[in-house]
């Protein structure tokens, strides 16, 4: 009687660890999830898709050398 | 004793299982597994032979620059002159702020187009812009009192093309001319936002009012010694959405 008694505290005592285990580790589970979900969205995976479009400006201005050249071919014709 | 260790169990286990329940469902919630039906199918129909077509509409963030280059060509300042002012909204050639003259700018190419600047996503964006190469009046022209800046408007009121759809009836940025840059300002390497910001919004994706021109300016002193070469300021225009 006291071995079937003792088996049975042990047996609670087992269950209650499980238990335990079970809700630390989905405690863990809900950390990550929030964790990695937050983390994304700071990454800009979520809030901020962006999008990019280039364009060109250019410009040659010549050296004294060559507005010379250009002017005296122009005196020419 | 026992009564109470069963409670204490059972309490136990009844939180466990509203945890994982929680965490499965806030897991699922994040990778589309109820968006799919929630917010993404936005229609169905099915037919009597039991057919079945799903139709997803994908929110985008879109910014198109329709007008890729503005090349002032090559050239140089009239002696005589002062200066030349160059536009890409086509005023050239100038002798004193307000008056143009088309012979101080000599050769230099004569531009009538703007970056043309299009929301073509789905959703309102800000838009903003940075600069890589000469992005300064120092590089981009030279020493001396030169000046390169730039200049935004809606495309409601430059009228310019090409633009997807239609050209813009309306003014953009808050439908109401908001742009940042409604005077000239110089550019410079860092840019910064046109219309809203990195958490407002403002330019629409109605076809209606979606752009906006982005109009360079530079003004060359005639002391500027030219070098011969091409300078090159490439403008990377940035477009932000909610999401």
């Amino acid at each position: 009687m006291v071995k079937k008694r003792r088996s049975q505290l042990i047996s609670t005592k087992v269950i209650r660890a499980m238990i335990g285990v079970l809700f630390v580790l989905s405690l863990l589970s809900l950390l990550f999830s929030t964790y990695f979900i937050i983390s994304a969205k700071e990454n800009g995976e979520e809030i901020s898709p962006n999008s990019q479009s280039k364009g060109v400006a250019s410009i040659v201005i010549q050296p004294p050398q060559e507005q010379n050249a250009v002017s005296g071919l122009q005196k020419g014709e | 004793m026992a009564l109470s260790s069963n409670r204490t169990i059972m309490g136990l286990l009844f939180l466990a299982f509203t945890l994982s329940i929680l965490t499965t469902v806030v897991t699922l919630s994040k990778f589309d597994a109820w968006t799919l039906l929630e917010e993404k199918v936005t229609g169905a129909a099915s037919t009597s032979a039991s057919g079945e077509s799903n139709l997803t509409i994908v929110a985008s963030t879109s910014i198109t620059n329709n007008v890729g280059s503005i090349n002032f060509g090559t050239g140089y300042v009239n002696a005589s002159c002062v200066s030349c002012m160059l536009d890409s909204n086509g005023s050239f050639g100038t002798n004193s702020p307000g008056s143009y003259n088309f012979s101080c700018c000599v050769n230099f190419t004569n531009v009538t187009s703007g970056f043309l600047l299009e929301n073509t996503g789905n959703l309102n964006i800000s838009v903003n812009y940075s600069c890589l190469g000469s992005c300064t009046a120092a590089d981009f022209i030279g020493a001396g009192t030169n000046l390169f800046q730039f200049i935004t408007a809606p495309n409601s009121l430059e009228s310019q093309s090409p633009e997807t759809g239609q050209i813009d009836t309306a003014l953009s940025c808050f439908q109401n001319n908001s742009w940042n840059t409604t005077t000239y300002t110089s550019v410079s390497t860092a840019g910064q936002y046109l219309c809203g910001n990195s958490t407002v919004y403002p330019l629409d994706f109605d076809n209606t009012r979606d752009a906006a021109v982005v109009h360079i300016r530079v003004n060359i002193s005639s002391s500027t010694i030219g070098t011969g070469t091409r300078k090159n300021a490439t403008f990377t225009f940035g477009a932000l959405s909610s999401g």
